[in-house]
């Protein structure tokens, strides 16, 4: 593994934006996607990222910016002519041909010798497992064997980039979660890059090398799920990515990498900055994410902790949930291992909960709705 | 009265097959009352069957129970249009066929013989060959004709109409409010002798070629075989133009996209896939067009002229002026047989129920 490889872009975004009208679809992307890297965009629906994606499959011209594809400026020119191809939303089958004739239409398309285009397809249909399906019509096959042909279709190309609109959506929840496997085994056996749009943030943590959060048109973050989640840079990308209890409160002090927090509900507790540059009496948020949070009868550590009266614990199997609300109203999450004992903690009692010194993080700026935004509404919609 | 009761029973669970059998009888009732198989005494009798039949179903329905009712259920509905058809479909043709077998005995007499007169067949042949072929031919070319006006417009309207299609739509059938003749005379004065087009053409010296291709003849436009088939197109158009685009507007225009993201350019990705997925609209265009295009007597008589007789006109001249029943009834049994076997041809060759 040379640095080029690493270093070397498929995508290249060059601060391309898109307005309908007055309305900003995406301002100012500005972003890179390696080669072989699995990219998710992640965002609820109309943060921009289909429209980004479009930009980048030809289907809309950027307002404003380059799209360079392999290094060359490929914004003008239109999709047939663009060495990328897409899995769409639904599929877009063609419903009149069968599954070979439907992963055979992009080598058709560039004429290429009738002998080799079956071999290459079947040897596709191989690798999504459909290989004894090639003569089916799309309408005889099922979400999942529907999907797997999107795909097959699009990556017989091989494209220099996949590009994927939420292509799970239509899945149920089990279908869904194996094809998150499949795909990342397609991804790492044809070695192109995926980029993928999505709303789930599950799927997009579970399977991205690298995530781009957005929201309202611009990019917020952009980084790996472990920095994404541990990292988050605004209030939007805590709530989003995962359940996160968002704490506001004030500076009080610095002490390196460390500020300390006057919280709104009166506890003085210490949490990292990351070298964020907050000076003291600016509004800022602690974020604590409820699995690292350990119940206990008291704070033991000064700033480490915070008092509250425990209304509701949920037994979860390999965890329990636990509902506290602090004395301002506020109600926090804390997610704690069940097989460890808790015998003082029963709903109605004062509780105390504690956190190791990394796990508070700070962001600038309170809350819309002060407290807790510990609600993965995703996960919820999907298993309705 | 238990054998009464279990009587009942047996007929209620029976009672689709007494549902299909009282439909039938009750259509073969129509048949013959509308095609007087039966006169005086014995048809109040064949009305008198038919209304009892038709009363003891509603019995049986009524006091059946839910089970009988359930199995009712799909004859009592069928059973409006199976009677409609009985009387207005089966029993004239029936009393069709039976005239074009028939003689008369004298010029003057409004009685027919039934004699298996076959020659009234090949009279008709013989005698109305050439209004035959201008029928399918005109009808065919017209047919032609309005594909290719009616798939473009389709197209465009289906694909490129916007928050317009609705009022693209409203442009191409708000002019068929109006009475189709009025529609076909209208064209008689659009193409008169003197009318601006014909002036227009004049003007532009485009008489020459328009007559070298056989549109014009002798500087008219009026009454020549192109002013028939321009009306039948243009009357035909709205049949031929919404069922190619209700099919066109089902696509999804994501597949066209997804040709496009496949390496296609526009022509192949229309040829590819959009052609494709609309031929079931074209399909059925082409036969509600053609199949009322060729017992067409309206277009010949107001914008053809004598040479250009259709075999609708043959038809109507026959029946209503020469009074001659048995030739037209043999006439209009042919242009029926014919049609249905072109499109059965028609149906074979390009048959569209691989495309659902």
């Amino acid at each position: 593994m040379g640095e080029s490889a690493i270093t070397k872009n498929v995508i290249e975004l060059d601060h391309i934006s898109k307005t309908y009208g007055d309305f900003v679809a995406v301002h100012d992307a500005n972003f890179s996607i390696a080669t072989g890297e699995f990219f998710a965009m992640l965002g609820p629906s109309g943060c921009g990222k289909t429209t980004t994606l479009k930009m980048i499959a030809g289907f809309e011209q950027p307002t404003s910016g380059r799209v360079m594809l392999d290094g060359v400026d490929v914004s003008s020119i239109p999709p047939y002519k663009r060495n990328v191809n897409t899995v769409f939303q639904q599929y877009a089958l063609f419903p009149h041909m069968t599954v070979f004739d439907n992963v055979a239409f992009g080598p058709r398309s560039k004429k290429i010798d009738e002998k080799k285009i079956k071999t290459s397809v079947m040897e596709m249909l191989e690798i999504v497992r459909l290989a004894e399906f090639a003569n089916r019509k799309p309408t005889q096959l099922s979400g999942g064997q529907q999907q797997r042909v999107a795909l097959a279709r699009a990556l017989v190309n091989y494209p220099s980039a996949l590009l994927l609109d939420e292509p799970l959506a239509a899945l149920d929840l089990k279908l869904r979660e194996a094809m998150q496997i499949e795909l990342k085994r397609i991804q790492r056996e044809v070695g192109i890059s995926f980029i993928f749009v999505t709303h789930d943030q599950g799927e997009a943590l579970t399977m991205s090398d690298r995530i781009a959060v957005m929201s309202q048109g611009h990019v917020e973050q952009i980084g790996t799920p472990e920095e994404i989640y541990r990292t988050p840079s605004s209030l939007f990308v805590a709530g989003f990515i995962g359940s996160a209890n968002l704490l506001p409160g004030i500076v009080q002090s610095r002490d390196g990498d460390d500020v300390v927090v006057k919280l709104r509900v009166g506890t003085t507790v210490r949490a990292s900055a990351k070298g964020a540059p907050f000076s003291v009496g600016d509004k800022v948020s602690v974020m604590l994410r409820p699995e690292r949070i350990k119940p206990a009868a008291t704070v033991e550590v000064e700033g480490r902790g915070i008092e509250g009266l425990l209304t509701d614990l949920v037994f979860q199997g390999a965890t329990a949930r636990l509902i506290v609300r602090l004395d301002d109203g506020t109600e926090m999450t804390c997610l704690a291992d069940s097989s460890a004992s808790m015998p003082q903690i029963a709903p109605g009692k004062r509780i105390a909960m504690t956190w190791e010194s990394e796990c508070g993080f700070v962001l600038a700026g309170w809350p819309d709705k002060a407290g807790a935004t510990t609600t993965d509404i995703d996960h919820i919609e999907s298993t309705l | 009265m238990t054998t009464g009761v279990s009587v009942s029973k047996r007929i209620g669970t029976n009672a689709d097959r007494v549902g299909l059998g009282a439909m039938l009888v009750a259509a073969l009732c129509l048949v013959a009352l509308g095609a007087k198989w039966v006169s005086g005494a014995a048809s109040s009798l064949v009305l008198l069957l038919l209304l009892l039949v038709l009363i003891g179903v509603l019995v049986l329905a009524l006091r059946g129970g839910p089970e009988a009712r359930r199995l009712l259920a799909p004859y009592g509905l069928l059973k409006p249009g199976m009677l409609w058809l009985a009387l207005f479909f089966l029993a004239p043709v029936w009393s069709l066929l039976r005239i074009s077998l028939s003689t008369k005995p004298s010029r003057f007499s409004v009685d027919y013989n039934f004699t298996w007169a076959f020659q009234n067949y090949s009279n008709a042949f013989k005698d109305f060959g050439t209004q035959f072929q201008h029928a399918f031919v005109y009808a065919a070319i017209a047919t032609v004709l309005t594909v290719l006006i009616g798939y473009p417009l389709a197209y465009v309207i289906a694909f490129r109409g916007g928050k317009y299609k609705n009022i693209l739509l409203g442009m191409v059938i708000i002019p068929f409010f109006t009475s189709y003749l009025i529609r076909t005379i209208a064209w008689s004065t659009i193409l008169a002798d003197r009318g601006f087009v014909v002036r227009a053409f004049d003007k532009v010296g485009l008489v020459q070629a328009l007559e070298w291709m056989h549109i014009m003849d002798n500087g008219k436009l009026l009454n020549t075989p192109a002013a028939v088939i321009g009306g039948l197109t243009y009357n035909f158009l709205p049949f031929m133009l919404l069922p190619i685009y209700v099919s066109l507007e089902k696509i999804d225009t994501n597949l066209v996209n997804a040709a496009g993201d496949l390496y296609s350019s526009a022509t192949r990705a229309f040829r590819k896939v959009v052609l494709p997925l609309s031929i079931p609209g074209v399909f059925a265009g082409t036969l509600l067009t053609f199949i009322p295009a060729a017992g067409d007597f309206v277009n010949a008589q107001f914008l053809g002229n004598p040479n250009t007789t259709m075999i609708g006109n043959s038809i109507q001249d026959q029946f209503l002026k020469q009074n001659n029943y048995p030739v037209a009834s043999a006439m209009s049994a042919v242009l029926m047989f014919s049609i249905a076997s072109l499109v059965l041809i028609y149906t074979k060759i390009f048959g569209t129920e691989d495309l659902a």
